[in-house]
């Protein structure tokens, strides 16, 4: 029996290369999948690519009958039209309890770019589901991916690890913005400059429903690209006031060196805004505005970057204490996971040298009594029970070594010995 | 079988509920207390339920009419109801760290009130007690409401302004819904209790007219009468802004919610255990002729 993950993932290898290793669409992992099966018909296989990874489960019951690491490179090599040179120092091969492991850490993205992000344990169900519907999955590769979806869920049901947002603009939006408004789909959202995290907030801010975009900047021409890309407004610089007290959201990210929204500045924009609630994202570093602007009024929520920075922060050393409960939880089901898998691999063998042995005694219990007809009933009992025993104390010892053995690992010389020594046949 | 459960079958209770809440407050991730806690409200409240149903039985009256003591048991009762409510629709809220110590607030103050009969709810004035007493619980359950909303409101800003983020098993909603909330909350109790403050006059008027020499200077109608006036100050000040500051309404309400709470409850704890030596229409009552409370109670029911 034999396990392995061949892969290049975000901690291996650059995007560049993950890019040409990954399958971009369904119709392309399905024909991967078909020259897999073509190349290797009796070994269950699993693929696994998203943006951070690209692995490969593969899963045999003799051990020398699967894909080696080379060839699985040769295949990626020639699948992908890309020379093996290029990537083979970045593809990893683990097998065994450790390739067990690995897809553990994966689906509860221990391995994941985010620490505790969700998505990932949906990518390997995903992928699981189409490898069975490519029918590539066996009895190993089924056991190893339900095993990992379970695995997954004990994680995140007994640890932290998934607490709190990581990113920027998620605890921007959902740590805070969501703390202040109750519904994003009527308010208006004000996006100053056109920096990248502002085009990330906004993301999150359209997951929520927000409609109305109004886009300022310096440069109208920037404004209005960065408008016409996230489905918004381009206004004015000159109208910056109005559209500050028109807004609801505002998003900052100018590279500005000093403050554009200073104190005098925002007190001219609330004579015209009334009491309203503000949710200011100054995301400009040097800050677009002034500290002391959050302090005007109990209404207005300023945050600049070392905020939300330091709240992603928190967040994630809370979730790195997790990670040694997590891996505890993983060691613990990798073991459990191997055993089954060992067992299974000397259970038929034991099952089966028991039977022989059974059988030939059975047939020289008949031979015996049917020489010694003057034994009653008792005494045949008697004699039957004492050849089963000798039986039974001869087994005891292969068979307890074999279990021994077992618990290490498939033990394959062992078994291929008691096959040969005895006549078993698969 | 119902004559057995007594107040501290459901105070025990709403103490284990409360327990478990501040359980779930500090431990962060723990799936399972949810359930507890909704079982242990749940069981509180079915217990709480019988002794209700065991008082009126014993009374004749129902249990808002017949004594301080179960018209306090009957205000708890209606918040534990709320709260097993709002966990049915959001499972996450903390509301509970907030309503159950008002429940055992109101659990306790009604072991120090009397649960004797009401001498002044005679036969034929009994539909208007009834709707009196009904409007005057739900109004308070109202500005119980207020109390724990704008507590909330005041602790979910103290959280954005300080930019931090709450625990895993402290969830408040946003400010927005949070002010939306109180508003209704205080828009629908203050003519509640409005209403259930002018028929109570009405019914004072009515008994003077009679035999009984009752005087308007009852303790509880003036604390009553004062709070509901601060009450219906913050009332109009919200009303009238149109754009007003939230957290000062927040503020606005707690304060009035909570004085309204503490000072309705706590008169009637002292005029009760005759810490106050007033006669009131809400507790004690003694009758010109110097009967006892007891006999003026069997003389007005029967």
């Amino acid at each position: 029996m034999n396990l392995q993950v061949v892969y290049c993932n975000h901690q291996t290898a650059g995007l560049d290369i993950r890019e040409k290793l990954a399958f971009s669409s369904k119709e392309q992992l399905d024909s991967a999948y078909s020259v897999l099966k073509q190349s290797y018909p009796d070994t269950e296989m699993v693929v696994i690519s998203t943006c951070n990874r690209v692995e490969l489960y593969t899963a045999t019951q003799e051990s020398e009958a699967g894909p080696s690491h080379q060839d699985l490179a040769k295949f990626f090599s020639e699948f992908h039209q890309v020379p093996v040179s290029d990537f083979f120092e970045d593809f990893l091969e683990r097998t065994g309890p450790d390739a067990v492991r690995h897809l553990f850490q994966v689906a509860s993205s221990l391995d994941s770019m985010v620490l505790g992000e969700p998505q990932i344990v949906n990518q390997v169900k995903e992928a699981y589901q189409r490898a069975t519907e490519n029918e590539l999955c066996g009895p190993l590769t089924h056991a190893l991916f339900q095993q990992a979806i379970r695995v997954s869920a004990r994680v995140r049901t007994e640890t932290l690890l998934s607490e709190g947002r990581v990113s920027i603009a998620s605890v921007a939006v959902g740590t805070f913005g969501k703390g202040i408004f109750e519904r994003f789909d009527d308010k208006t959202v004000l996006v100053i400059g056109a920096g990248e995290m502002a085009e990330e907030t906004l993301t999150y801010l359209r997951d929520e429903g927000v409609k109305q975009i109004n886009v300022v900047n310096r440069s109208f021409e920037n404004a209005e690209k960065l408008a016409m890309k996230v489905g918004g407004e381009a206004k004015p610089y000159q109208d910056l006031e109005d559209c500050l007290a028109e807004a609801d959201v505002i998003v900052s990210t100018t590279g500005a060196s000093q403050p554009i929204v200073d104190v005098d500045c925002f007190q001219r924009v609330l004579q015209n805004s009334g009491n309203k609630t503000f949710f200011i994202l100054d995301l400009g570093a040097p800050r677009d505005f002034a500290p002391a602007v959050g302090k005007i009024s109990d209404n207005i929520f300023l945050y600049d970057i070392d905020d939300l920075e330091a709240t992603c922060e928190k967040n994630r050393k809370a979730r790195r204490k997790e990670v040694e409960k997590a891996l505890t939880i993983i060691d613990e089901e990798t073991e459990r996971f191997m055993h089954g898998v060992y067992h299974r691999a000397t259970g038929p063998i034991i099952k089966q040298l028991r039977e022989q042995w059974h059988d030939v005694r059975e047939q020289e219990v008949d031979k015996l009594f049917s020489k010694l007809t003057h034994l009653d009933e008792k005494d045949q009992e008697l004699i039957k029970r004492s050849i089963e025993q000798i039986v039974n104390k001869l087994l005891h010892p292969p068979l307890e070594v074999l279990r021994q053995e077992a618990r290490e690992g498939t033990p394959h010389g062992l078994l291929d010995a008691l096959k040969q020594l005895f006549h078993i046949r698969d | 079988m119902l004559s057995n459960v007594t107040v501290f079958c459901f105070m025990a209770s709403y103490l284990v509920a409360f327990g478990l809440e501040l359980a779930r407050f500090l431990r962060k991730k723990s799936g399972y207390l949810r359930p507890l806690i909704f079982m242990f409200s749940l069981a509180g409240l079915v217990a709480q339920t019988a002794y209700l149903f065991n008082r009126a039985r014993e009374t004749q009256l129902p249990p808002l009419l017949s004594s301080s003591h179960d018209w306090l048991i009957v205000f708890s009762w209606l918040l534990v109801a709320i709260f097993l409510f709002i966990n049915l629709i959001d499972e996450e809220l903390s509301i509970g760290l907030f309503l159950f110590p008002l429940v055992l607030a109101l659990v306790v103050a009604s072991y120090f009130v009397d649960d004797v009969t009401n001498a002044l709810v005679q036969p034929a004035i009994r539909s208007w007690a009834l709707l009196h007493a009904s409007l005057l619980v739900l109004g308070g359950v109202g500005i119980a409401l207020c109390f724990v909303i704008s507590a909330m409101y005041l602790i979910q800003h103290r959280r954005l302004k300080q930019k931090q983020n709450f625990s895993e098993g402290f969830n408040l909603p946003s400010l927005a819904k949070l002010a939306r909330l109180n508003r209704w909350a205080l828009m629908i109790s203050a003519p509640l209790l409005t209403i259930g403050m002018g028929i109570g006059i009405g019914m004072g008027v009515y008994v003077r007219k009679g035999a009984q020499a009752i005087s308007f200077l009852d303790p509880v109608i003036i604390v009553y009468e004062i709070v509901w006036v601060a009450m219906m100050v913050s009332v109009i000040f919200i009303l009238r802004k149109k754009q007003p500051n939230q957290k000062h309404i927040a503020q606005l309400t707690i304060w009035t919610g909570g004085l309204l709470l503490l000072t309705v409850i706590g008169i009637q704890i002292l005029t009760n255990v005759r810490i106050l030596n007033y006669d009131s229409w809400h507790s004690y009552y003694s009758s010109p002729n110097g009967e006892s409370l007891e006999s003026t109670a069997e003389r007005g029911i029967s």
